[in-house]
């Protein structure tokens, strides 16, 4: 799957080739090395690789510029693109407006902070495909993701934000979006926590499995209607914390009254687990399954 | 008095949460929400629930719990609430439950609790409305054990114990040793309805003796107390073995009272006045 993925990536990133307006490869090997790209411009795709092998790396990515807005739907909308690839004890910081791509691999120790903002109207980001995804090991990631609503001939369209997680190991995430965000989060192995922030219509998918004398711990907040909290793709619709028990599990929704209400399901295996739903608005659904 | 209540509700549920294993809490505010809590794991000792609903026509629904020393406490704060099919511990999976506790509290008008189911023993249900509500405790069974509880108090309006619902009418306890207490104010009725419900377990429905479940103790030594204030019937007791007692005391006018005993050694005590 993670071949897939990459190749999906590199297609995409590929295709963009094309148009690009800026292309940066930085390569490291060894150990405290540190890369820095910063692309700016209006007019065409920016595309950023860097790949650090050894620990103890810094990578600094901007990219700023690309107006959306311009071809924001069409075959040469123009993106930023990002391809990281660091080891251990690595950080990355990824900054970007537009219609952003990430995809990150870390190993062991690794932390990540990528910030995703619109410019100035039209942003699109993550959007299509594999979206943003990144594939961290005993590492820690923070993601801040900023939709925005157009306004189009059909009505409102909802170009919101999405992220795919795969983590594996004990880890942390912190992610924030807004607007009509979609987050996918898989935590596999380990004591691992998630911290998840949407506004908007917006809805989370998580599955952490924990192991042996493990726990882990999550807390979802989402403010307005139409969230959901369930689970991943063959883990059934329940939002879950898997392994022997010691979870945590809180989710939040502050919906409107009068309004289509939100749904959270969970599911809590093993033994010592706490899940705490609190919803306000009306027409909600909060199921919780500990067994 | 209803602040007192709630009060005495929360202090009880934080004293347990010390002891809380797997510990689940859904809070709702707003109307027509639903709750749903299903807890079943059972290599430990403590299963805690505990669902907050404020607001109008909200729902919880479908809890089973397995194991020992387990809480399911429910508030409804509003009108029309229900609790549905329906809050059980123990019985599935051969599940025996022992030391659980199923308490529901209810405030305002026309909140309802279609059943709650408990099999072994030492367990206790308590139901508290203040409104026009209704109330059934479909099971207490205890095959091997003895001495469960069941507490029913309905303050003000028009209440009754055993009005028809989807899972049957009435309260029923089959072992020894148990204990029912049922406290009415207002124009009251315990043990309204005698029906069967198609499908139902004849046992606990009593087809044989009554043609539907009331209030109905099987076994030896159980009690039962009915007090009830203003005008109310009761209706349909039934106690079916040895040694068992029924009092029932009626205060106001326009009383009316009726107990079915079969056995020997038991008591019945009706006082209207």
């Amino acid at each position: 799957m993670k071949k897939l993925t990459t190749l999906l990536f590199v297609l995409v990133f590929a295709s963009s080739m094309a148009f690009a307006q800026h292309d940066a490869s930085v390569s490291q090997s060894g150990n405290s090395n540190n890369a820095m790209v910063d692309q700016d411009g209006n007019k065409g795709s920016n595309n950023a690789t860097i790949t650090q092998v050894q620990g103890n790396n810094e990578a600094t990515i901007t990219q700023h510029g690309n107006n959306p807005g311009d071809s924001p739907y069409g075959s040469t909308a123009y993106t930023n693109n990002v391809l990281l690839d660091q080891s251990n004890g690595s950080e990355a910081t990824v900054d970007q407006t537009g219609r952003d791509y990430v995809a990150l691999e870390q190993a062991d120790g690794s932390i990540a902070d990528i910030n995703q903002d619109y410019g100035e109207g039209h942003a699109i980001l993550g959007f299509g495909g594999e979206g943003t995804k990144a594939y961290q090991e005993n590492s820690e990631l923070y993601v801040e993701q900023q939709g925005t609503l157009e306004l189009g001939s059909t009505g409102v369209r909802r170009l919101g934000s999405e992220l795919r997680i795969e983590q594996y190991g004990s880890d942390w995430v912190n992610i924030k979006q807004r607007d009509g965000a979609f987050a996918k989060i898989l935590q596999d192995v380990g004591a691992n926590d998630a911290f998840v922030r949407q506004d908007g219509d917006s809805d989370i998918y998580l599955e952490q499995n924990g192991s042996s004398g493990s726990s882990s711990y999550a807390n979802i907040d989402q403010l307005g209607d139409g969230h959901s909290v369930n689970g991943l793709s063959g883990s059934g619709s329940y939002a879950l914390q898997g392994g022997q028990g010691g979870h945590t599990l809180n989710v939040d929704q502050d919906g409107a009254f009068g309004a289509a209400g939100n749904t959270a399901a969970v599911s809590q295996l093993g033994w010592g687990n706490t899940a705490n739903i609190t919803q306000t608005g009306s027409a909600n659904s909060a199921t919780v399954s500990q067994n | 008095m209803k602040k007192l209540t709630t009060l005495l509700f929360v202090l009880v549920f934080a004293s347990s949460m010390a002891f809380a294993q797997n510990d689940a809490t859904v809070d709702q505010s707003g109307n027509n929400n639903n709750a749903a809590v299903d807890q079943t794991h059972t290599s430990g000792d403590i299963n805690e629930a505990m669902v907050d609903q404020v607001g109008d026509q909200n729902a919880v629904e479908g809890l089973n719990q397995y194991g020992a020393g387990n809480w399911y406490g429910v508030t409804q704060e509003g009108n029309n609430n229900l609790v549905k099919s329906h809050p059980e511990q123990g019985g599935q999976g051969g599940y025996a439950s022992y030391d659980g506790y199923i308490e529901v509290l209810q405030t305002n008008d026309g909140n309802r609790v279609w059943d709650a189911d408990q099999a072994g023993s030492s367990n206790s249900a308590y139901i508290t409305q203040d409104g026009n509500d209704d109330a059934n405790i479909e099971a207490q069974v205890s095959i091997e054990g003895s001495g469960n509880t069941i507490d029913i108090d309905q303050m003000s309006g028009s209440n009754a114990v055993g009005v028809f619902s989807d899972n049957g009418p009435g309260a029923y306890q089959e072992g020894s040793g148990n204990y029912m207490d049922i406290d009415q104010s207002g124009s009251a009725a315990a043990g309204t309805e005698s029906k069967m419900v198609a499908g139902a377990d004849d046992t606990f429905f009593r087809g044989s003796v009554e043609d539907g479940q009331g209030l109905v103790q099987v076994g030896q030594g159980n009690e039962m107390f009915i007090d009830q204030s203003g005008s109310s019937t009761v209706e349909f007791v039934v106690q079916d073995g040895s040694s068992n007692m029924t009092d029932i005391m009626q205060t106001g006018n326009g009383h009316t009272a009726d107990v079915w005993q079969t056995g020997s050694t038991n008591t019945a005590t009706i006082t209207q006045n």
